[in-house]
């Protein structure tokens, strides 16, 4: 379990990621890549999806990245990074790296990279079983070209291209469950983590990268443009999407499931809906009914998830137990 | 899925024998046994990446290869395998082309030195499998290198050349080795192979200058460029495909004291004392080399000037080959709907200032056969032809 | 033709104000354009937006080069980008400062006339949260040109439909305020010396860049983002630190500054963007964030080449 001075002190040593990109002022992203990037012992490679973080810390000629980075298209960073995972053990196999030992290949992209336009791709390499570790750093949106819906956005969140007005109530859909289209692949590592949750994601990465094939993290990550919040409670934010059960924190080892932080006590959901000016719209009165079917959305899928990992704990006691 | 059995010869067997087009370039793939190839299946190139696959089954080849779940993530794959520092390679037709389009692009401005067998194919729609150009066609501006075989023999000779060309260090771009669907890639003919320790010599060690994998020597690839610095770096690449020309020399002068058989970006066949001419991509030039040697017999002063380097177009040496030509018929391949048929275009170019009359044909559009009576006709029509003329359809029931 | 160029920080609503100018003058009866610039820069990055207007149809699309005007609304840009570039010492230069205009004109160094407005302060006064529209009053009436009816016509149609009434109400009054804060004067259209090569002065060739547009890992850190902070930024109490890193993980800019023994020392503040995380994540309420002078504010100090 790497601790906080154990990340830092890998900081300390190389800066994988510098200050000095153009993310806004309060941004998330960076916030999960150093949480992640600071988790790792091995030398990274990155693969990045086309997006915020990508346009943002590479303005030719700078780059805020300190590790091998590659950027190819939107869509295409798993099998981008299917390529270099293939390449890295073809040529560790006749002793012709650069630089021989054990690398960790990451892949940082946004969630309309991940649910939406390269969702065929992932699949793909989480199907060859390419030793890679997915980051999807998931604000719910395209931030990158100005807050357009994503198959990620939450029902009722209004966006550029689901704005609210006279005659909606904002995105009209339900999110897709990734993590579960994730896990379909039988792939060894699976989890759903949160910016604010540093421990928990700081661990998660650690067993994803121990693990022998793809794993997928899907970090919850504020934007503060797009979400519509003061920059500097984007942690706050994030922390409320744990604590009212919208945005659980679990994982999945080998198709098992477990919660790896409950929140001691709910919170109804209006309490992370209300500082975000995207459901500002749900809180006047003509669209309270909207509202009003946010809770049981979300009460539905958080007793689902705890069933599923309640199955899941005694299927593995019952699998400890002595045949009678 | 019934098992098959591909009938392989022996590894260690060199010399002359009957091979398709697809079996030939797949023969050059395991000799120069690239470290990664990332395919997906698509018709008529599917049997290039089966015979691939067979070789590594067998243990007669090593590399990894990617089983994509798109065209477009195979180019992506080799991109990044390409760019780590793997020599690697991809093959597809038409549609396959058409989807991985988006890439090769941003392969070549990455710089990565990708080989691409490609088996030319119609594109949708409607929906069809047979030979023709306008999937290379689609491919035309991406940068990428293009090279046409004639025949399966060239086929393999350009395929074994293609590494080189592809990496070499003032090169550096994905090189496209094209072969006519089904005419070529699945036509049996004779092939002469090289020894595998030859082709393994001759294409040498897989370099890059910035390989991804340096762990210790950390590079970005494929940063964000606004205006003040995107043109420059697409002049940059630019000199890239400037610099193929002396490159083919050097690699083509190698390949031909390997293997006795000497290659040029074009190939004029009996231009000397041509009045007429036929300028051509692919296997349709030996269609036409059967028609000038027949027509030739009979007095006529008639040539062609095959097309090998599509990308780069060697532009002056096929103004100089055609110097003394009066009349030249431009057959394309593919249609560029509301402007001049691609190749036309660029030969209207080649010519300009020339005292030469043009003439456009479209043939063989989806697999349409072109036979020696229209190749005669063409040249019959050359004798009256004067300046520009509308293109005509060979072939088409009018 | 006038050429006006803005100066901003992405969220100050440079390219809003270019809009309301242009709808303004088309009020007026000229012919206009207004065009922003489009990077990868997000909210609080230096950003520009231009104007043009005339009195017969416009139709060159070519930048703007050589201004006749720039308007700066943010005082800090004035350390970090060159913006009387082009402006010929006939032109006018506006900006939101509460500085003067002797202190203003020995910090860029420009002979011409100097118009300086304290937006920022009017802009409160007037109940507004962005001091651009203020500072297009002070426009209007340094310039003569159009008159602030007119102006407050330019917002409501280019305003009407994105604010509620009573923000529209808020933004005229900003105008007024603007309007009313400065001297009158005219503007006389400058003779231009086009610079063909402008703004990539001084960049690479291209026969000496990289293959491939590689670039060496780890280049960014010479960008200082400083400069994005509003008049804000993060002060520690060291004495209540506890060093739990809380600030140091939260941190989005990597700014958080720890010993080779990973203890809290201070803040980059030529990195650091004033987000305030910081200060939020501390238990111990070890950091403040406290008001800081855009003159005086680290990190601004003119970038090497």
């Amino acid at each position: 379990m790497p601790s906080l001075k154990t990340m830092a002190r890998r900081e300390r040593r190389q800066s994988r990621f510098q200050g000095g990109h153009s993310l806004c002022r309060g941004c998330g992203v960076p916030i999960a890549v150093r949480a992640v990037l600071n988790s790792i012992e091995t030398p990274v490679v990155v693969v990045n999806a086309t997006g915020c973080l990508e346009v943002a810390t590479t303005r030719y000629p700078a780059t805020a990245w300190n590790v091998p980075w590659l950027h190819v298209a939107f869509e295409n960073a798993a099998a981008a990074a299917s390529g270099v995972e293939t390449a890295y053990r073809a040529l560790r196999r006749r002793g012709a790296l650069p630089v021989d030992g054990p690398m960790t290949f990451v892949v940082f992209a946004g969630d309309g990279g991940t649910y939406d336009i390269g969702l065929q791709a992932l699949s793909g390499a989480l199907e060859r079983g390419h030793r890679l570790l997915y980051v999807c750093y998931d604000n719910e949106a395209y931030m990158n070209t100005g807050i357009q819906r994503s198959s990620a956005t939450p029902f009722g969140a209004s966006t550029s291209t689901s704005p609210a007005g006279l005659e909606s109530f904002g995105k009209l859909e339900r999110r897709k469950d990734i993590t579960a289209i994730v896990v379909a692949h039988h792939i060894p590592y699976v989890a759903q983590a949160s910016i604010s949750h540093w421990q928990d994601l700081s661990d998660k990465v650690a067993r994803a990268t121990s693990m022998d094939g793809p794993a997928f993290i899907n970090v919850l990550t504020t934007c503060q443009l797009g979400w519509g919040h003061e920059p500097r409670l984007a942690i706050r934010i994030a922390r409320l999407a744990v604590e009212t059960c919208f945005w659980p924190l679990y994982e999945v080892v080998h198709g098992r499931y477990r919660l790896t932080e409950g929140p001691l006590r709910k919170l109804p959901i209006e309490a992370w809906l209300r500082p975000q000016a995207r459901f500002s719209h749900l809180f006047a009165p003509e669209n309270r009914r909207w509202l009003a079917e946010i809770q049981p959305q979300v009460d539905r899928e958080w007793e689902d998830l705890l069933a599923r990992c309640a199955l899941d704990a005694s299927a593995s006691d019952a699998a400890r137990e002595p045949p009678p | 899925m019934a098992h098959r059995t591909l009938e392989l010869p022996p590894a260690e067997a060199v010399g002359t024998r009957s091979l398709t087009g697809s079996e030939a370039v797949a023969h050059a793939i395991r000799q120069i046994d690239p470290d990664v190839m990332a395919v997906y299946p698509i018709t008529p190139q599917t049997p290039i990446i089966e015979m691939v696959a067979r070789f590594v089954a067998d243990g007669r080849a090593t590399t990894q290869i990617i089983n994509a779940e798109s065209e477009h993530s195979a180019m992506s794959a080799a991109v990044g395998a390409a760019l780590a520092g793997a020599r690697s390679m991809t093959a597809t037709s038409s549609q396959g082309l058409a989807l991985m389009i988006e890439v090769v692009y941003i392969a070549a401005s990455m710089r990565a030195p990708i080989v691409m067998a490609v088996a030319n194919r119609a594109l949708s729609g409607p929906i069809n499998i047979h030979c023709d150009h306008s999937d290379s066609m689609l491919a035309r501006d991406s940068g990428a290198v293009q090279i046409f075989a004639e025949n399966a023999q060239e086929a393999y000779d350009f395929m074994v050349m293609a590494p080189r060309l592809a990496e070499h260090p003032d090169v550096l771009l994905p090189v496209m080795i094209c072969q006519d669907g089904f005419t070529i890639s699945h036509s049996a003919e004779p092939v002469s192979l090289l020894a595998d320790d030859a082709v393994r010599s001759f294409v040498g060690e897989y370099r890059v200058p910035y390989p991804l994998l340096d762990v210790g020597r950390p590079t970005t690839h494929g940063p964000f460029a606004m205006p003040d610095y995107y043109f420059e770096l697409k002049r940059r690449q630019g000199d890239a495909m400037d610099a193929l020309a002396h490159v083919w020399c050097d690699v083509a002068g190698d390949f031909a004291g390997v293997s006795g058989r000497p290659y040029g970006l074009h190939e004029a066949y009996r231009l000397d004392d041509a009045d007429r001419a036929i300028v051509v991509l692919g296997s349709t030039a030996g269609t036409v080399k059967d028609v000038v040697d027949e027509l030739r017999c009979s007095g006529e002063r008639v040539g062609l000037l095959k097309i090998t380097g599509f990308r780069p177009f060697p532009e002056r040496s096929i103004a100089a080959g055609l110097s003394g030509v009066r009349s030249v018929a431009v057959l394309d391949r593919a249609l560029s709907p509301g402007g001049p048929a691609p190749l036309l275009a660029m030969m209207a170019a080649a010519l300009y200032g020339m005292p030469v009359a043009l003439r456009s044909y479209v043939y063989g559009l989806g697999g349409r056969d072109l036979g020696l009576d229209h190749i005669r006709r063409v040249f019959t029509e050359l004798k009256v032809a004067r300046g520009r003329s509308a293109v005509r359809y060979l072939g088409l029931r009018d | 033709m006038i050429e006006i160029r803005w100066h901003g920080r992405g969220g100050q609503g440079a390219k809003t104000v270019s809009q309301l100018w242009a709808a303004a003058l088309l009020e007026a009866g000229k012919w206009v354009q207004a065009f922003p610039e489009y990077g990868p820069e997000r909210s609080g990055a230096p950003v520009q937006a231009y104007n043009r207007s005339d009195d017969s149809a416009i139709r060159r699309r070519a930048a703007v080069t050589s201004p006749d005007v720039v308007v700066v609304l943010d005082p800090s840009l004035l350390a970090e980008v060159d913006v009387t570039a082009g402006l010929d010492p006939g032109g006018l230069l506006l900006v939101n400062t509460e500085e003067s205009v002797s202190a203003v004109r020995e910090r860029v160094g420009f002979e011409g006339r100097i118009v300086c407005v304290p937006g920022d302060r009017l802009a409160i006064g007037a109940g507004a949260t962005k001091a651009n529209v203020v500072v297009a009053g002070a426009l209007a009436k340094a310039l003569g040109d159009p008159p602030v009816a007119t102006l407050k016509e330019g917002a409501r149609i280019a305003l009407g439909g994105k604010l509620s009434p009573a923000a529209l109400a808020t933004t005229v009054a900003a105008i007024e305020a603007g309007y009313g804060a400065v001297s009158a004067g005219r503007c006389v259209p400058v003779s231009r010396t086009p610079r063909a090569d402008g703004p990539t002065r001084g960049l690479k060739r291209y026969r000496d860049l990289a293959v491939g547009a590689v670039v060496a890992a780890g280049t960014a850190g010479r960008t200082r983002t400083g400069g994005w902070r509003t008049g804000q930024r993060p002060d520690v109490e060291l004495r209540r630190c506890i060093n739990c890193l809380l600030c140091w993980v939260y941190c989005p800019d990597s700014a958080v500054e720890l010993s080779d023994e990973v203890v809290f020392v201070g803040f980059d503040y030529d990195l650091c963007k004033g987000c305030a995380l910081c200060v939020e994540a501390c238990p111990t309420g070890a950091i403040a964030m406290v008001a800081e002078s855009p003159a005086l504010r680290p990190g601004l100090a003119p970038q090497g080449k």
